[in-house]
This record gives C-alpha cells, sequence and structure tokens, in this order.
C-alpha cells in the first residue's frame, strides 16, 4: 500500500521537475560576456507583465509629474526622498568601510533634516557634501570575490524591475535595516512607507523616462538591452569609477583582434 | 551660452561645448578636440535653417567621419561575426551603419537645449577616454565617457552603461531568436 503511493508520489515528483526543467530554459552555464540569464523564460514574462503596469499606470503617472509639477517642487520631492535615504547609505557605507563617507552621509542628514527643513533643501550639498547613495547590493559586490559584473542569476522582480540574486538581497537587507521603516512600523504609521514608496516610484520614473525610452527605441531586444545596461550600471555603481567601456571585459577576442585591440 | 528654445529630450551628442582638456599630452588633446568639434558642428547644423533631409544628410556625414561605424559593427556583432559570410558582414555593416545614423538623427531632432562640457581625457593606448558631461537645462549632469581610437569614436559609456556592449547583449539576444539574417533584416528596416 505504503509502496504503491510513494511510486505515484515520485512520479508526481519527476513531472514537477519536468516542468521546472522547461521553465528553465536559459543556459546551464553563463555565456562568456553576457550576464547570466538561466530563469530568462520566467524573466521575460515578469518583464513584459512589468511592462505593461508601466504602461498604463506609472508612466503616465511620472509624465504627469515632470510635466504638471513645478520644477521647484520635482526637486524638493527629491531632496526628501533622498534624505529619507541617507541612514541606509550611511550603513553601507560604513559596512564597506568608508567611514569618512558615512560620517559625511550622516552631516548631511543631520544638516538637511534640521537646517534644510526635513529634507526639503539640501543645504549640505552647497557647503561641500554632495549627495551619494549605497546600498547593500552595492556592499555585497565590494566584498564579494567575483567581479562587480557578476551579481548571481539575473532576476526581473514584479514592480521592482530588473535585479540579480545579490542585488534582490540586498533589496531585502536595506528594507530591515531602515531606520525609517522600523520608526514607522513601531508608530503604526504604515501609510507613511507606501507614500514614500510611492513617490520614490513616480519620481524615480520621471528621471528615465527619457533613458529608457531611447534604450527602448533603438533596441531589437528591449529584454536583453535593460539586462545588459542594468548589469553595466550596477557594476559600475559597485566600482564608484562610473566607467565600465568595451575593452574592460573579457570579450571574446575574435571580435576586436582584427582592430588590434588588447583584451 | 547660446541654447536652442525648443521642448524636447535628451541626446547623446548635442550642444555648444565649454571645457577643454588641462595638461594633457598633444594626442589627447586631439581626442577632445574632436568631441568639441563634433558638437560644435551638430550645434551649428541643429541651428541652422536647413531642411529636414538637409540636415538629415549632414549629419549623417558627421556621423560617419566622427564614429568608426564599421569598427563598432563587428565589435557589436562578437562572436558571430566570424561565423558569418562575407556577403553577411558585409549587409551587416552597411544596415548597422544606416540604423545607427537614423537612431542619432532621431535623437538630434528632440534636441533642447542641452550642452556638453568635455572634461580629462586619459590615456589607455591605443585607445583615449574622453571624460564629459551633458548638462540638462534643469541642471541635472548625466556622465559620459567617450573612447576613441585613432581619431575616431569606438564607444560612448553613458553612467557606466557602453553602448557598445549593451548593443552586443541586444544583437546576441536578437541573433540567438532571429539568426543573423532576421537581424539584418530588422536592422536594414530600422535604417529606412
Amino acid at each position: 500500500m505504503m509502496f504503491l503511493r510513494w511510486v505515484s508520489g515520485a512520479r508526481r515528483g519527476v513531472a514537477v521537475l519536468a516542468l521546472a526543467g522547461s521553465l528553465v530554459a536559459g543556459c546551464a552555464t553563463p555565456e562568456q560576456g553576457e550576464p547570466w540569464d538561466p530563469l530568462e523564460t520566467p524573466n521575460r514574462f515578469l518583464f513584459a507583465l512589468n511592462k505593461t503596469l508601466d504602461t498604463f499606470i506609472l508612466r503616465p503617472m511620472a509624465v504627469t509629474y515632470r510635466d504638471l509639477t513645478p520644477s521647484g517642487v520635482q526637486r524638493g520631492t527629491r531632496n526628501v526622498l533622498n534624505n529619507l535615504g541617507e541612514p541606509v547609505t550611511a550603513i553601507n557605507e560604513l559596512a564597506q568601510g568608508e567611514a569618512t563617507r558615512a560620517a559625511q552621509t550622516v552631516a548631511r542628514f543631520l544638516i538637511n533634516s534640521t537646517i534644510g527643513v526635513l529634507g526639503i533643501f539640501d543645504v549640505a550639498k552647497r557647503i561641500g557634501l554632495p549627495h551619494t547613495k549605497e546600498d547593500f547590493g552595492q556592499t555585497l559586490g565590494v566584498w564579494a570575490k567575483a567581479p562587480p559584473e557578476d551579481g548571481g542569476p539575473y532576476l526581473v522582480l514584479p514592480l521592482v524591475g530588473p535585479s540579480n540574486a545579490r542585488d534582490a538581497v540586498g533589496l531585502l537587507v536595506d528594507y530591515l535595516v531602515d531606520p525609517f521603516r522600523i520608526a514607522a512600523q513601531h508608530f503604526d504609521v504604515d501609510w507613511l512607507l507606501y507614500a514614500r514608496a510611492g513617490a520614490e516610484a513616480v519620481d524615480g520614473r520621471s528621471r528615465t523616462l527619457q533613458a529608457l525610452d531611447d534604450i527602448e527605441k533603438n533596441s531589437v531586444d528591449y529584454y536583453s538591452a535593460i539586462r545588459s545596461a542594468y548589469t553595466q550600471r550596477r557594476a559600475a555603481q559597485i566600482r564608484q569609477r562610473g566607467v565600465a567601456s568595451a575593452s574592460t571585459l573579457p570579450l571574446d577576442t575574435a571580435g576586436r583582434a582584427e582592430l588590434g585591440l588588447a583584451r | 551660452m547660446p541654447t536652442l528654445t525648443r521642448r524636447s529630450t535628451l541626446v547623446a551628442l548635442s550642444a555648444l561645448v565649454t571645457g577643454a582638456s588641462i595638461g594633457a599630452p598633444a594626442a589627447a588633446q586631439d581626442a577632445a578636440a574632436l568631441i568639441n568639434g563634433i558638437a560644435n558642428r551638430v550645434l551649428a547644423l541643429l541651428k541652422g535653417g536647413a531642411s529636414d533631409t538637409e540636415r538629415e544628410n549632414a549629419l549623417s556625414e558627421i556621423l560617419r567621419e566622427s564614429f568608426d561605424l564599421p569598427a563598432i559593427g563587428r565589435t557589436v556583432l562578437g562572436r558571430h561575426w566570424n561565423v558569418a559570410t562575407p556577403e553577411q558582414q558585409e549587409k551587416f555593416i552597411t544596415a548597422f551603419e544606416r540604423a545607427e545614423v537614423k537612431a542619432y538623427s532621431n535623437r538630434f531632432k528632440e534636441y533642447a537645449g542641452q550642452s556638453l562640457v568635455v572634461g580629462k581625457v586619459t590615456q589607455s593606448s591605443p585607445k583615449e577616454l574622453v571624460d564629459a558631461r551633458i548638462v540638462q537645462p534643469n541642471g541635472q549632469a548625466i556622465k559620459l565617457v567617450w573612447e576613441v581610437v585613432n581619431g575616431k569614436i569606438v564607444d560612448v559609456t553613458i553612467e557606466g552603461v557602453s553602448m557598445a556592449i549593451t548593443r552586443r547583449s541586444d544583437f546576441n539576444s536578437y541573433i540567438q531568436r532571429n539568426g543573423l539574417d532576421g537581424l539584418i533584416s530588422e536592422l536594414q528596416r530600422r535604417g529606412s
């Protein structure tokens, strides 16, 4: 009796595995020079889903925001949002061993929250403390032995968009350590967190309108172009040098040999 | 600093240049001067009263002179270049050039008063890396790095994202799904 039940259970298990295997349409090993994307099929599906939500909801809001909101209000909003993110940045700068920058970020936070009226005015920038942004994904990238381009399997997260294993963990950790989130949930004002998330989404989207439109119009496979751009951008942020050119990645030398360029 | 008043969106190459590279050797000066020169010519073109077709032709010429399009084409095809027939290679380069020129042309149509500030030049033989910034009318700055080899641009990196690498990834994915001929047809369609 038990044996028969076990066998049918095993067959079901095999069926489930086969189904899961068929979803993982990508290569088992990363293709050289390309971001590793073993979950390409579900990723493409989520990408399309996110795009639909973007087209019908987020993008129109972002365009309205950009075109109808006074630029002063946009700047103020950005400043407030940046200010709310300073504690997490400071924590990560410390975690990356950058004590001076962490101190500067704390100073920024204190100055802008007080003199800058709850962060609306970026007073600190004018006295020589520019805004920096660090997150735990970058912290992991700084400490990992792997090159910054390697963030584990590429992931498209619902609503959030492009990410990878490293950065997804980073998002979670940042969420958990964020003092503002902790305070808001402690004092039962969760709606503030939703308001902040909404503002971040709309303001952030309004700032990427041109860049993303350009990439979409000029790529033949938008999904791949975004995957590549995201991976490069994160790598540049981790390196904090802002430069990643075609010559610094391990390229197939065949395509470049004719140009006489080194690897 | 003269600016246009037409309202629009970002372009990769734009407007009047103010900066100059400081204390760099002669060759490096050339690379910075190259970028400056292109930007000035493009601005003059955008401000001039030429018709749309005249402007597009002139822009096409500037771009073909300034960018090493064949080299870029070979780079973005990556490993597929060596397995392509000479006929395919030629068709691809032609289609790619036309598509790129059309893309830049469309970008320039949406120019709106941004300015390009050229910064320092770094030597990384055989290429030169020219730092630059696009400053938007609202004050936001976008970091660029131009890669120049033998007096021609081979890549531009925007906020850490290399156009050549992104295009290569894009094309690679498309070729895997539709083949090289499929890519060539698509590029021909976009360039027309």
